[in-house]
């Protein structure tokens, strides 16, 4: 490689650092700012910690400390929905992948249609649904439309087709297993990366999904973080001044300290995961 | 190995319990025969809304705080409907042009007031102000806030240009000229989305959203009130003394900070919420005059932009009382109406209103007779129409955008109707 190439490469790498790491450096240090620092002062400045806490003070003024609820909300709602989604989508992907059974193509092809529709388009329909079993405005018109995820059953059909050989499912059953303990001995030890894929990448769908609570939720008691979010930065003057006429002491730097809190469960979930997400991920990538 | 396979179906088991009590859950409806009135407020609302629950412990109240975003009860009452259940009794809207859709035939959300609420006290209400709320002669909602202009100027730079405070818009447009050339950059007027067509067509009386009914409304630009204020924008658009840029936009709030705003004929709320917080204007150099008037007119017509207004639902049943009430106090009441941030709808609320803004040091001046003489005149015909949003995206992508090209604004005027026409019709409105 010439010396020319290297520094092009590695001006090119700069410059992707630089376009997408601004953003997310000024997000991490609006928070330590006052508003009108961020407003007048240098762009990347850092401001002090203290006014972290002064910003996470004035969020607790909206409706008394409303945004702990949601984040409780967000962790009851997000790790329901996953919990019940493994239960229902290691099972599936399992017997898709192991056994053969009338409509098994037809199940797995409706997986994977359903897998690529847009969430968006079933909301309408679930919302009369949920209405018409009396479950609208309660959690559960969240956490069951969210544990259907045709998308962890697919990895975890493909976790057992590629990772599970059939002949050690035989083995177990000239030793006399059933199929119950086949799977709960033998399979589901053996997913144990999948099921932390699942459950993580199903955790990031549920913990950020806003349009469905946004239509089944209407008391804000019930929101979650990301639609409580919505309702606090429009009441007050964190965005817009114009907006809500709310005499609280919330702008810019508290709107960028809820950013953070949003995305903290998923950048720590992502930290305590990746072991077992890099395991998942190759699985079944080389098979000999 | 075992252990964590137990270990998460308790975990699952657990969760799943805790999911159906943790947060209460709660029906979140009402509509629903159980006698609980069900208020929906933005949080700027919610201490009043909780005030009256407080002072009336023998009615069962749910209070729940609704985020300002237009469209969303809309949005939320249009899946009440389609479930046929979920409705909440008292509605704020922060857009009170979704009278309009919430009224209309379709929704059949907003009940009538007009034997609910009497006549004694809907004439207590700022002149004109219940216009918006009124369709085919019903009264549709109760205005809680009202956003009438004036003309805000920052005393001390009139003071130091050697100016006077312009009392018709041919002085205005005079004084614009003159600061764009002596004091290059200086800006005297916003004309974009609700703030230029609100302001300038609102004041003038342009008829770009009269309401005759729910099903028609009237849009005429080729009439002088609206082709006399394109020739008013015309020259000072030309001289940049008028800027397209939105007053909520940071380079707006730039202006403001280069001392550049001399004038701005913006609604009431600007005194409050954007000259000290936005603009950053110091304390004692912002104060208020009447809007300029028209040729051949003697009264400083107001236009309208902003405001507030509660409906009842007309699912409400045997809550209808308690929930027309509950309107009526908290639109009607003093001393709460005395606390909130924006000027009331109230006439009664809005003086005692004024008696703490006549003190306040940050004006240079009292602002108040400004502001309630703005606030009694209202220019009639400004209604509430389904059409809001593409009503402001057209005026920018015509008028604005002639504005910013030093195009023709009186052709842009044709552009815009033709827009309105559109939005108007597809709204279901025959134009009149």
């Amino acid at each position: 490689m010439t010396a020319l190439s290297r520094g092009a490469r590695a001006l090119f790498l700069l410059g992707a650092a630089v376009f997408f790491g601004l953003p997310l450096l000024w997000l991490l240090l609006a928070p330590t700012r006052t508003a009108d620092d961020l407003t007048t002062g240098s762009p990347l400045g850092f401001g002090a910690l203290g006014n972290v806490g002064d910003a996470w003070s004035h969020l607790m003024s909206y409706n008394d400390g409303e945004i702990t609820l949601w984040i409780g909300n967000s962790v009851i709602y997000a790790a329901a929905s996953v919990v019940l989604a493994l239960l229902l989508c290691v099972p599936a992907g399992y017997a898709l992948a192991k056994h053969d059974f009338a409509g098994r193509r037809a199940l797995l092809t409706l997986s994977i249609v359903t897998m690529i529709l847009p969430p968006a388009a079933l909301v309408l329909p679930l919302y009369l649904e949920m209405s018409a079993v009396g479950l609208t405005g309660t959690v559960w018109a969240v956490i069951l439309p969210l544990s259907f995820y045709p998308f962890g059953v697919y990895l975890a059909f493909l976790h057992f087709q590629a990772n599970l050989p059939d002949s050690l499912l035989d083995a177990g059953r000239v030793d006399g297993a059933s199929e119950l303990r086949l799977f709960w001995s033998v399979g589901l030890p053996l997913a144990r990366p999948a099921i932390a894929l699942i459950a993580f990448f199903g955790f990031v769908r549920c913990w950020t999904d806003f349009f469905l609570p946004f239509v089944m939720l209407s008391d804000d008691r019930t929101f979650t973080l990301q639609l409580g979010l919505m309702s606090l930065l429009q009441s007050t003057g964190a965005v817009n001044n114009s907006s809500g006429f709310a005499d609280l002491d919330i702008h810019q730097s508290e709107a960028a300290l809820a950013g953070l809190v949003a995305c903290a469960p998923l950048m720590i979930g992502f930290v305590l995961a990746q072991r077992f997400l890099r395991t998942g991920l190759l699985a079944g990538a080389e098979k000999g | 190995m075992k252990s964590w396979r137990a270990a998460s179906l308790a975990a699952a088991a657990a969760l799943v319990v805790s999911g159906c009590g943790g947060t209460g859950g709660g029906s979140g409806n009402s509509g629903d025969g159980k006698g609980e009135l069900l208020v929906w407020v933005d949080n700027t609302r919610t201490p009043a809304a909780q005030q009256y629950k407080k002072a009336h412990p023998d009615l069962k109240i749910r209070i729940v705080t609704i985020p300002p975003e237009a469209g969303y009860v809309p949005t939320k009452v249009s899946l009440a409907n389609r479930a046929k259940s979920g409705w909440p009794d008292v509605v704020f809207l922060t857009n009170p042009a979704e009278a309009a859709t919430l009224a209309s035939e379709k929704f059949g959300y907003a009940a009538p007031l007009d034997e609910l609420v009497p006549k004694s006290v809907r004439d207590g209400f700022a002149p004109g102000s219940l216009d918006t709320c009124t369709f085919g002669g019903r009264t549709y909602c109760l205005r809680n806030d009202i956003a009438p202009t004036v003309l805000w100027y920052d005393a001390t730079l009139m003071k130091k240009y050697g100016y006077q405070v312009p009392k018709t818009w041919a002085d205005y447009e005079r004084t614009g000229l003159k600061a764009a050339k002596e004091h290059p950059g200086t800006i005297v007027g916003a004309i974009n989305g609700k703030y230029g067509a609100g302001t300038y067509f609102g004041s003038s009386g342009c008829p770009t959203r009269d309401t005759l009914s729910l099903t028609e409304v009237d849009i005429d630009l080729t009439r002088k009130t609206c082709t006399r204020v394109a020739d008013l924008l015309q020259p000072m658009a030309r001289a940049k003394a008028v800027t397209t840029v939105v007053p909520t936009d940071p380079a707006f709030a730039k202006l403001g900070q280069d001392d550049r705003i001399l004038m701005l004929p913006g609604p009431a709320w600007f005194g409050d919420f954007m000259f000290g917080p936005a603009f950053k204007i110091p304390e004692g150099r912002i104060a208020a005059a009447p809007m300029p008037t028209w040729p051949g007119e003697t009264t400083s017509y107001a236009g309208q932009v902003g405001g507030g207004a509660f409906l009842v639902s007309a699912h409400a049943g045997d809550r209808t009382e308690a929930a027309a009430d509950l309107v009526r106090r908290l639109t009607t009441d003093v001393a709460l109406q005395a606390k909130q941030p924006t000027y009331p709808a109230f006439t009664a609320a809005a003086e005692r209103w004024g008696e703490a803004k006549a003190k306040d040091p940050y004006y240079a001046s009292d602002p108040m007779p400004a502001l309630s003489a703005a606030a009694n005149a209202l220019r009639p015909g400004f209604g509430a129409v389904r059409y809001e949003a593409d009503w402001q995206t057209s005026f920018n992508d015509t008028v604005g955008r002639a504005a910013d090209s030093g195009g023709n604004l009186r052709k842009a005027l044709a552009s815009w109707q033709d827009k309105l026409d559109a939005a108007a019709e597809t709204s279901e409105y025959t134009v009149g």
